[in-house]
């Protein structure tokens, strides 16, 4: 199975969820926002990259299983 | 101006179930409203009324499922968005859905905006940059050790009397000291700022006199750390620091703006964290296997954050001004309109949330919960608040398993912006006080 990563940046407002539920996958830069992750996930990241995903109360995240 | 068509009726579920196991005549919550005149009850809705405290949720389940953005008459009127999309679509609206100049219905009355709460973007982040670090859920990781000691302390101070009022006792002092430590203020003079702020909420609508009177003492003692901290030649590096050498586009703030940024943080520490943990001890009281699984598995208290700030919101609802002529969700807003995004009622929106008005751990969307707002104003301190929180409970289910009401809990008069105990008296068997690790 693969997936990938949407991430919509007008809608990241900073509340850090995402890095909080998937700190492998989701980094946040200086002030506390995500910073555009990698569309493609690892497959050992796939979990971490739907519990980020899921975190957002902003739905910024989107994870498509292709 | 006309509520939104009666034809909406029916899109939602009908009246929830009644939560099971609830003792009669506890709480007043349970979504029946059979009124035949629901069209009245929009337009005399009044959220400051003894009325509307007494049955909150009853009240904003009647209406929402009668017409999800309604209007009332009350305050020079307002709309009243009732139903999870709503609230969410005009959460994140922020140009359509303004903060500035006031987030209250009726406005707060404050001289100037409280800022970052009442400002709009691009402002509101600029505005957030100043203190957002201070609040990183490492930062508030970092401070869980402290605010669980402060409670051990707190709970040593009553736990060999066999009661108490859990609520004067430990969920108001802990958030507000923590939030004055936090600043670098002086935590042992933490009930004036707690009357100040629970006067600035909660009066302000019915004793306007009280309240200002409150607003004043307490923009004089701000005043009165910034000219000291001033002369002291070092900002420091705590929070209220950070507000004194706040910049927004390399203009440092200006005296009043650091005064009601400062006026916001004790707003957010002193108020809310202590409302939700009292509404959560008040519904654990009366559901003991609740309570019981709580106290079997410690960690649960973690994941259970969101389903209490789902049920236990304690503030019901934030105001915005609409900027422009529109339509929305089938009702014609006007320029100028005032709207309360009602944050309480998407959490219990059956839409979203099957039998929302059940406490149910397991539930899976929980995360959906707006306790905390969402888009860009959503709370700063939201880390530091579940923090506090679930330290709060786990002391409380630790060291007085068997607490139960002792006496007639109190809720503030006023749940216009906060629906909060202000009294909870409890009873429990005594236990000893134990030793408080680390250093204060």
């Amino acid at each position: 199975m693969t997936v990938r990563i949407e991430f919509d940046s007008t809608h990241c407002a900073g509340h850090a969820l995402c890095a909080a539920a998937g700190p492998d996958v989701y980094q946040l830069d200086d002030a506390g926002y995500c910073i555009p992750p990698e569309p493609e996930v690892a497959p050992e990241l796939i979990d971490q990259a739907y519990r980020g995903a899921e975190a957002c109360p902003e739905q910024a995240i989107t994870v498509i299983d292709d | 101006m006309k509520s939104c068509s009666e034809s909406r009726i029916g899109q939602f579920p009908p009246n929830p179930p009644e939560a099971r196991r609830r003792p009669a005549g506890l709480i007043k919550e349970d979504a029946r409203v059979s009124t035949p005149t629901d069209t009245s009850v929009a337009q005399n809705f009044d959220h400051h009324s003894a009325e509307f405290r007494e049955s909150a949720h009853e009240t904003l389940a009647g209406m929402r499922s009668r017409c999800p953005v309604a209007h009332s008459e009350q305050h020079g009127g307002f709309w009243a968005l009732l139903d999870y999309q709503s609230v969410f679509e005009a959460s994140r609206d922020d140009d359509l859905f303004n903060s500035y100049p006031s987030v209250g219905v009726p406005a707060s009355g404050a001289p100037f905006p409280i800022i970052p709460i009442e400002s709009d973007p691009p402002l509101t982040q600029k505005l957030r940059q100043i203190t957002i670090k201070a609040f990183s859920p490492g930062q508030a990781e970092a401070l869980r050790p402290l605010a669980r000691r402060m409670a051990t302390q707190m709970v040593n101070e009553f736990i060999e009397h066999g009661q108490c009022d859990v609520v004067g006792e430990l969920t108001t002092p802990l958030p507000a000291k923590l939030i004055l430590l936090m600043l670098g203020f002086d935590e042992s003079k933490y009930l004036q700022w707690v009357h100040w702020v629970h006067s600035m909420v909660h009066d302000r609508t019915h004793d306007q006199e009280k309240a200002g009177a409150a607003v004043m003492e307490m923009f004089g003692e701000i005043y009165k750390n910034m000219a000291e901290r001033r002369e002291s030649g070092d900002f420091g590096d705590d929070v209220f620091g950070r507000i004194l050498g706040g910049q927004v586009d390399g203009v440092p703030l200006d005296d009043s703006q650091i005064l009601m940024y400062t006026v916001l943080m004790m707003l957010g520490g002193m108020d809310t964290t202590s409302g939700l943990t009292g509404n959560v001890l008040f519904e654990l009281a009366q559901r003991p296997e609740l309570r019981q699984q709580l106290i079997d598995d410690p960690e649960l208290i973690k994941n259970a954050t969101d389903e209490f700030l789902r049920h236990c919101t304690p503030t019901l609802g934030m105001a915005r001004t609409v900027s422009r002529d529109a339509e929305f969700h089938g009702c014609q807003l006007h320029a100028g309109d005032r709207a309360i995004l009602m944050f309480a009622a998407a959490n219990r929106d059956p839409a979203v949330f099957e039998d929302p008005d059940s406490i149910r751990l397991d539930r899976e969307n929980s995360k959906k919960q707006m306790a905390f707002g969402v888009g860009m104003h959503r709370c700063l301190g939201s880390h530091l608040a579940r923090v506090m929180f679930q330290e709060m409970v786990s002391e409380v289910l630790e060291r007085l398993p068997d607490y139960r009401l002792d006496g007639t809990p109190k809720r503030f008069e006023d749940a216009g912006e906060v629906w909060a105990m202000r009294e909870l008296p409890i009873a429990f068997s005594p236990g000893p006080r134990v030793d408080v690790g680390g250093e204060q």
